[in-house]
């Protein structure tokens, strides 16, 4: 099976502070994978280094066998990564069907003479761009609030469309920070079901979740990190009955 | 209410956009008078400048205060190659266009890494720095003696010289700046300035490179602002660096503000309103300025956002489009010139 991303030995540094050290992880092509760990593990720190928001002190991110570490966060994407944000980062002050259509823009091609005199290859480009939108806002049931502005969306729809504005960047890997944060049961419940819509359509996601249920049902291997160190791997199961994992996040025993 | 009013105006975008276009053409034939017609010329020149600050600033969110020095840049160009190398104005105007556009993205590849307020400061002191090598640079600008007898401009041979010409001039460079911005926000590249305008962080994270968007607004605002130049240069004939200074720029920005950020048909209503305004109250002589800040003060006030900074043509037009759905379409069926 293909290797979608390989993370090899990363460790970021801030300072004297150690937010990630000696990290190893593989995601393989059609998989969803999960990492989970107590706050302030290195979770969201581990994505902004695969995503090229960091760079990190050491080691290297490969994206389907190309070493990208150190990369611009928009070459990164261009390679085929696209994510969402712990704390939604929608284009506010544009309607839904814009921020999709604006999740575009890594596969449209037109420069700026063609947009200045609007030649046919920009109109079709840009039909092409909207009818596309349209179809991906129609399997995600936002399609009757194509014309709202992204702002104005109740919270769950917000953080569905920013996942929505990450498919339209037909990424390799789709990185998701904490999709199920501040849901109510239903709301989490809808995105468990959409998460499972990505996984049929042939998406590999990485995603990092609190919401232990949640990752249980739909991961097919999880990765747990603790104090920025990998403490265990392994399917839902074997997670569940590793002693450290069990430590890390009830505490240790007292006897 | 304004929501209302203007989902009605982009209903009948076209037939009103006409309408205007006539009855702007009709203007120069039914006034005669030079002193109107000139106001009418400088309004033109304010509305191409705000137009592209607005670019800058509202579309693409980069507040900046330098915008004259662009403006200065490109009168200064048109001004030497028609006087001292005899240049025809196809030449001189685009030259001034690329000069402007030149020192824009000089301008901007050390500083739009910088944020909001830093970059509001570089602009600011940009446009200072214009002002001094304008008027110290003897040789080239003649200082504070300013150039003179700039000649009225020629298109191959086509001399443009009274009031009337210059008025179409004027309409004509308008109408090239508004289907150029037009068309670029229309395109990949306007939604991907848009994204940069809610969220940096976002827009890179979608594949934009934001620093080149930025580049690129400020290359593309810049050139207008030296095309408003080089008329302002030919059409007075006389251009000293008084003209150009953080007073033209603040002066600029207020008109953005007060049509709306981000809305191009409000940009013309802010040029225009505030070209007329000073020019209307000239017969109250000392109180002009005092009314003239009294009605920035009040529409701050009930409108931060300026006269349409909350409105969107596009999407309004787009959910108007749904609403027949909604009352079997018998709201959009009745026009109003054709209810009987």
């Amino acid at each position: 099976m293909e290797k979608i991303l390989k993370v090899d030995h990363i460790t970021q540094k801030f300072g004297g502070l150690v937010a990630l050290e000696d990290v190893n992880m593989e995601v393989d092509s059609g998989e969803i994978v999960g990492v989970i760990g107590p706050n302030g593990a290195g979770k969201t720190t581990l994505f902004n280094c695969i995503t090229g928001i960091y760079k990190p002190t050491e080691g290297t991110v490969e994206l389907a066998g190309k070493d990208v570490t150190g990369w611009k966060p928009y070459q990164i994407t261009k390679q085929g990564f696209a994510r969402t944000f712990q704390n939604i980062r929608l284009f506010r002050k544009m309607t839904v069907l814009d921020n999709v259509i604006a999740g575009m823009h890594v596969h449209t091609k037109s420069n700026l003479l063609d947009s200045i005199f609007d030649t046919p290859r920009k109109r079709r480009e840009m039909t092409e761009c909207q009818e596309n939108a349209e179809k991906i806002l129609k399997i995600f049931d936002l399609y009757d609030q194509r014309y709202e502005m992204a702002g104005a969306l109740p919270y769950g729809k917000q953080r569905e469309l920013e996942i929505v504005r990450a498919m339209a960047a037909r990424p390799k890997l789709l990185l998701l920070d904490e999709p199920a944060a501040g849901m109510n049961e239903q709301e989490t419940q809808e995105l468990m079901h959409r998460v499972g819509q990505l996984k049929e359509m042939g998406y590999t996601v990485l995603l990092i979740e609190h919401d232990m249920k949640f990752v249980m049902n739909i991961c097919r291997r999880l990765y747990v990190l603790d104090n920025g160190r990998l403490i265990g791997k392994g399917t839902p199961q074997e997670v569940k009955k590793n002693p450290v994992v069990v430590e890390a996040y009830l505490g240790k025993d007292e006897t | 209410m304004l929501e209302g009013f203007c989902t009605k105006l982009q209903r009948h975008h076209a037939a009103i956009t006409g309408a205007v276009l006539v009855i702007t053409c009709l203007i120069p034939f039914c006034v005669t008078s030079t002193y109107v017609l000139r106001i009418c010329v400088v309004a033109q020149m304010n509305i191409i400048l705000v137009l592209s600050l607005n670019m800058m600033t509202g579309l693409l969110g980069q507040m900046s205060f330098g915008h004259a020095a662009f403006f200065g840049i490109g009168a200064y160009t048109a001004a030497i190659l028609s006087t001292k190398l005899n240049m025809p104005a196809q030449v001189t105007f685009p030259a001034a266009m690329v000069v402007a556009g030149l020192f824009g993205i000089l301008l901007g590849l050390p500083t739009l890494k910088l944020k909001g307020y830093y970059f509001v400061i570089v602009t600011m002191v940009f446009c200072e720095i214009m002002r001094i090598v304008e008027l110290n640079w003897m040789e080239v600008t003649r200082g504070p003696l300013g150039i003179m007898t700039i000649p009225k401009p020629g298109f191959f041979g086509l001399r443009i010289s009274t009031q009337r010409e210059f008025y179409f001039l004027a309409l004509a460079l308008v109408i090239l700046t508004v289907i150029v911005i037009r068309n670029i926000m229309n395109s990949r590249i306007g939604y991907a300035i848009l994204a940069v305008r809610d969220d940096e962080v976002a827009a890179e994270s979608m594949g934009i490179n934001i620093f080149r968007y930025k580049i690129l607004v400020f290359a593309v605002a810049s050139c207008f602002a030296g095309l408003a130049g080089a008329l302002y240069a030919q059409y007075t004939g006389y251009i000293d660096p008084t003209s150009f200074t953080n007073n033209k720029s603040n002066e600029l920005l207020v008109m953005v503000i007060f049509g709306g950020l981000g809305n191009l048909v409000g940009s013309f209503i802010g040029a225009i309103t505030l070209s007329v305004i000073p020019e209307l109250l000239r017969g109250l002589a000392t109180y002009r300025q005092l009314i003239y800040g009294i009605i920035l003060v009040v529409l701050m006030m009930v409108k931060p956002d300026g006269l349409l900074g909350a409105v969107n043509f596009k999407y309004l037009g787009q959910r108007d489009k749904l609403k027949p759905l909604k009352d079997g379409g018998k709201k959009r069926g009745a026009i109003w010139w054709k209810k009987s």
